[in-house]
């Protein structure tokens, strides 16, 4: 049996876009890049805490953030705020998605403010993780 | 007539679950590998941590437990382990050591569910069926 669960046809937008993902545990990690990949999604860069992805934002410029929340040394609450700071407007304005293991009422207040394009409930299907990049990059 | 042993399938594992969400078997395959080592790890951890009455750092360790296992287990192990996790960001050490005590045995079986797919493929006999779902 295989089932993708992504025959869906998304748009040249999302196969073209580079994409950060940030997500510290490693079986996550795998699952979410290996769903990015079956969209055909492929300018993929992975990083296990918010600083590292932080310090590559710059040169690299990605489309879009995929992002977990609690991570150390810097969450992806704190991620964002830094992201959200940045003189350059490119790199101010890039859409964020976070990834959570619960779709608590604390962690949904926390990241609104900070105007990120949604949040998806871990494990995503292929299919809702490609409809969220969708949406986020139409809105960007 | 055979009188082969017949051994239990899986209660907890569901490979045709992970298979359908992840997509392709040899993926399947690395991502059980991966599940392997971090139960190993961090099942023992846990109970560590709560002796030492480090809810917080038991915590910490749950909550990825509970974003990754649904994606290789039936309903039921998921339930228990969400309902752990939440104990574990509000309620007492005793509280959530006794929560942990019986959500223990069932990792410990997953990881042994786990270890015997992983064998059985590596003999190329790998078995898809689960028995709990």
């Amino acid at each position: 049996m295989r089932r993708l669960g992504a025959e869906r046809a998304f748009s040249m937008d999302i196969k073209r876009a580079r994409v950060f993902v940030v997500e510290d545990e490693k079986i996550m990690s795998t699952y979410i890049l290996g769903h990015l990949r079956k969209l055909g999604i492929l300018d993929l860069y992975a990083f296990d805490n918010g600083a590292a992805a932080l310090k590559e934002l710059a040169t690299l410029k990605p489309d879009l953030i995929l992002t977990d929340v609690h991570m150390q040394p810097m969450s992806g609450i704190e991620l964002v705020r830094q992201v959200r700071t940045s003189a350059d407007s490119q790199l101010s304005n890039i859409p964020v998605i976070f990834l959570t293991a619960d779709s608590s009422a604390a962690t949904v207040s926390e990241a609104l403010p900070l105007g990120v394009a949604g949040y998806i409930v871990k494990p995503p299907s292929a299919i809702a993780l490609g409809n969220k990049i969708e949406q986020a990059l139409k809105s960007s | 007539m055979n009188t082969s042993p017949t051994r239990p399938g899986p209660v907890h594992l569901d490979t045709a679950l992970a298979l359908s969400q992840i997509g392709d078997a040899e993926a399947m395959q690395g991502m059980l590998v991966m599940l392997e080592d971090t139960l190993a790890s961090d099942v023992p951890k846990i109970t560590d941590l709560l002796l030492q009455g480090d809810v917080a750092g038991a915590s910490h360790i749950l909550h990825p437990l509970k974003g990754f296992i649904p994606i290789f287990c039936n309903a039921a192990l998921c339930d228990h382990v969400s309902q752990v996790e939440l104990l574990s960001k509000s309620a007492d050490s005793a509280a959530v050591s006794a929560a942990y005590a019986a959500l223990r045995p069932k990792l410990e079986q997953l990881l042994a569910e786990v270890a015997v797919y992983l064998a059985d493929g590596a003999q190329g006999g790998a078995s898809n069926a689960p028995s709990g779902r």
